[in-house]
């Protein structure tokens, strides 16, 4: 049983005093009978007819989500109700969680988009329902067993409509899950709903977008190799500049001990890149053999929010170069639904990577035994392990520029059960490192409100929406210790993150957890260091005060 | 700034139904939400502090209330409802003082003048809460500026060099 999911009292005090949809105080008449409405600001421009035709995907034309007529194909319902077949048969999961859900109301108010935007449909439990309710009026048997609240619904275009907005109003973070009797997991429910969706040509720019650069170039903005390397080069340099240390990583390099991989946002965007070079600065501390690949430039796998089949294609690469390189083991960066995907799906999908070898820190022989199988460490674990041995030469004092506190990313905490290491290690970078309140971090954590593939521009209110219990608890650590600094070891919290702070809590920056080691990184034969990785100035470090050190 | 000049005996009337006037207009702002939105929501927490902020700084600086007024703004300038319906949160202040006011009629308690007083009071907020909310949205087109600036930041800087 999950370690929140409530007491039987709890349940019945939450019962009697929460709006439930079982109590009928959200009558599904009304629920489902609302039409839903697209206007600005609530939707993702759908995919390009070119790019769903590139990827093969279905039904490639120009619509939008606020035409009257989405152009689906002929036989759509019967291309939904196989698809569904198909599924309920392939994964078990999908038709436990269906059938499971007794409608105890305890998932209602978990949600992050149900806290931001008060929607009832943004229930877990009624998200859920929007599948449920046509599978109850398709599969009899599960009428039958399901004495339902809300009666079985006939499959309409409206109804492909309301799927659209609401499994685009889950960021499958699966806090909900952590809540439930039962450990029903809504975010799989969604990526079911996505994948049913895509089978008709319903879908989402941003994500076909990434996905089809992916399968091309290796990386979601279409980046060519040669682009890679001149960025990576270009950090190095101004590592250079910055703290006279002459670094000079290398790519492709067969024979290389380690491949490391990380998400493509850390090599083009702002903050990524000084997450990178964190990363750069600490590879070349300890003197790591290692190369980076512009095959395999991306960690993340926006494919995973298509379906399975386009996860599976898109993560494939990781072993292919690992094999074709012949390194030892793979070191992952910093990302959240990269590691999702590495840490529940890897394996079985392109596994077993027995070509690789159980990865073993080369610096303090520490066996990752955790990684015996997928062969892929990641970075948060292999950096407090180097902390936990002593290697590190750490000046703290080198962060006390920044206030900070953590934002556990869904993925890294609830996806894979990471909640230590990241905190020890901003915990031996800086001496200002505050806690949100409990409910909100560690496998409570809030999503950022733009996972699973919906940070783009034109969806901003929803992000803002969905990301406000997020942002509600960084302004508590901001009011409380002045914290001014949100660190994070995920690409697309640096990449949306920014913009939530900058809405709800101005004055707070992002950081990664990487950029902070690498400010505190003492590293030999340095210049004196005045300013951090963005070039600020640190505190107490200025040019005309002595050495503190 | 600000300039309300929020009528004295209005203010009182707040300061000494504070309770009272919060919880009703906060129960009104949180049925704006398709849905109402539940009070035990970060959301309508954030209301009940931002709403109670606005009241206690009538009769303060033109600062502070011009802050409390962001506060609530920002909030309802990202919903899923029309400006007009955010537009009319004064309007509801308005309505729930008249019936607070002790007595039959607001007007015995309260002499014409000051009502007045107080009505132009909550026009000149409902148009300062209409500047917040257009410079809020604003900030959401500055916003998504700046977020796909950062997202090719490499490429810039590539094309400056
Ligand atoms: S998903 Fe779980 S917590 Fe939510 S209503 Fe169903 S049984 Fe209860
Ligand atoms: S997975 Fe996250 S976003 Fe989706 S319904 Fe559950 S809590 Fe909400």
């Amino acid at each position: 049983m999950p370690k929140f999911a409530p007491k039987l009292s709890e349940l019945k005090k939450e019962f009697e005093e929460k709006p439930s949809l079982l109590k009928g105080d959200y009558p599904d008449k009304e629920l489902f009978d609302t039409p839903v409405e697209f206007r600005d600001g609530n939707w993702c421009y759908p995919a390009k007819p070119e790019i769903v035709e590139d990827l093969g995907f279905a039904n490639p034309r120009k619509w939008a989500p606020t035409d009257d007529d989405w152009k689906l194909p002929d036989g759509w319902e019967k291309t939904i109700k196989d698809g569904m077949k198909d599924r309920l048969e392939r994964f078990r999961s999908f038709k436990l969680f269906l059938d499971t859900c007794v409608r105890c109301g305890a998932c209602a108010d978990k949600c992050h988009f149900f806290l931001g935007t008060g929607d009832p449909k943004n229930m877990p439990v009624a998200r859920a329902e929007l599948i449920r309710s046509v599978y109850r009026n398709d599969f009899p048997l599960a009428e039958k067993i399901l004495k339902g609240f809300s009666g079985a619904r006939k499959l309409t275009p409206e109804v492909i409509k309301e799927w659209h907005m609401y499994f685009h109003q889950c960021t499958e973070c699966r806090r909900c899950s952590v809540f439930c009797p039962f450990g029903i997991d809504t975010a799989e429910i969604t990526m079911m709903g996505r994948e049913l969706l895509h089978l008709i040509g319903v879908n989402n720019n941003w994500i076909l977008g990434p996905v089809s650069n992916c399968n091309r170039t290796g990386n979601h903005l279409g980046i060519e190799p040669h682009t890679f390397v001149q960025n990576v080069e270009s950090l190095a340099e101004d590592i250079e500049d910055l703290t006279g240390v002459a670094i000079e990583p290398t790519f492709n390099r067969k024979g290389a001990e380690v491949l490391f991989i990380t998400p493509s946002g850390d090599v083009f965007a702002d903050p990524g890149v000084y997450t990178m070079m964190g990363y750069l600065l600490l590879f070349e501390h300890i003197g790591l053999d290692y190369t980076i690949s512009t095959y395999a430039s991306e960690g993340g796998n926006f494919g995973f929010f298509t379906s399975n089949e386009m996860a599976k294609k898109l993560n494939a690469k990781m072993y292919h170069e690992a094999k074709r390189l012949g390194v030892k083991w793979i070191l992952g960066g910093e990302c959240g639904h990269m590691w999702r995907v590495v840490h529940q799906y890897m394996d079985t999908m392109n596994g077993p990577a027995d070509f690789l070898e159980q990865p073993v820190s080369p610096v303090t022989g520490t066996k990752f035994s955790n990684a015996a199988s997928t062969k892929m460490v990641h970075i948060a674990e292999f950096t407090a392990d180097l902390i936990k041995h002593g290697k590190l030469k750490l000046d703290p004092k080198r962060n006390n520029h920044l206030k900070t506190t953590f934002h556990d990313s869904c993925n890294i905490a609830r996806g894979m059960g990471m909640l230590e290491e990241p905190r020890y290690i901003l915990n031996n970078v800086c001496n200002t490192f505050h806690e949100m309140p409990e409910n909100t971090i560690r496998e409570q954590t809030f999503c950022c409100g733009s996972g699973s593939g919906i940070n783009t521009e034109e969806y901003m209110d929803i992000r803002l929406r969905g990301g406000f219990p997020r942002a509600n608890a960084v302004r508590h650590v901001k009011e409380t210790h002045d914290v001014d600094s949100l660190v994070t070891i995920c690409a697309i919290d640096r990449a949306t993150l920014p913009a939530l702070m900058n809405y709800w809590n101005p004055g707070v920056s992002v950081y990664g957890l990487h950029e902070l080691v690498g400010n505190a990184l003492v590293m030999e034969g340095e210049n004196k260091r005045t300013e951090d990785l963005r070039e600020d100035p640190m505190a107490g470090f200025e040019d005309e005060e002595d050495d503190e050190d | 700034m600000l300039n309300l000049g929020m009528n004295k005996e209005a203010v009182k009337l707040i300061r000494d139904n504070r309770r009272e006037v919060l919880e009703q207009w906060h129960s009104r702002v949180l049925s704006f939400f398709p849905g109402k939105m539940q009070s035990a929501t970060p959301i309508a927490q954030a209301l009940d502090d931002g709403l109670g902020n606005i009241l206690d700084s009538f009769g303060t600086t033109p600062e502070t209330l011009g802050n409390a007024l962001a506060g609530v703004v920002r909030i309802l300038a990202v919903q899923n409802f029309p400006p007009s319906r955010a537009m009319s949160l004064f309007f509801e202040l308005k309505s729930i003082l008249q019936k607070i006011a002790p007595g039959t009629s607001y007007k015995r308690q309260i002499k014409q003048k000051d009502w007045d007083e107080f009505q132009t009071g909550m026009e000149h907020l409902t148009l300062e809460a209409f500047d917040s909310y257009m410079a809020h949205r604003e900030k959401i087109y500055q916003l998504k500026v700046e977020e796909s600036k950062r997202q090719t930041f490499m490429m810039q800087r590539g094309a400056k060099a």
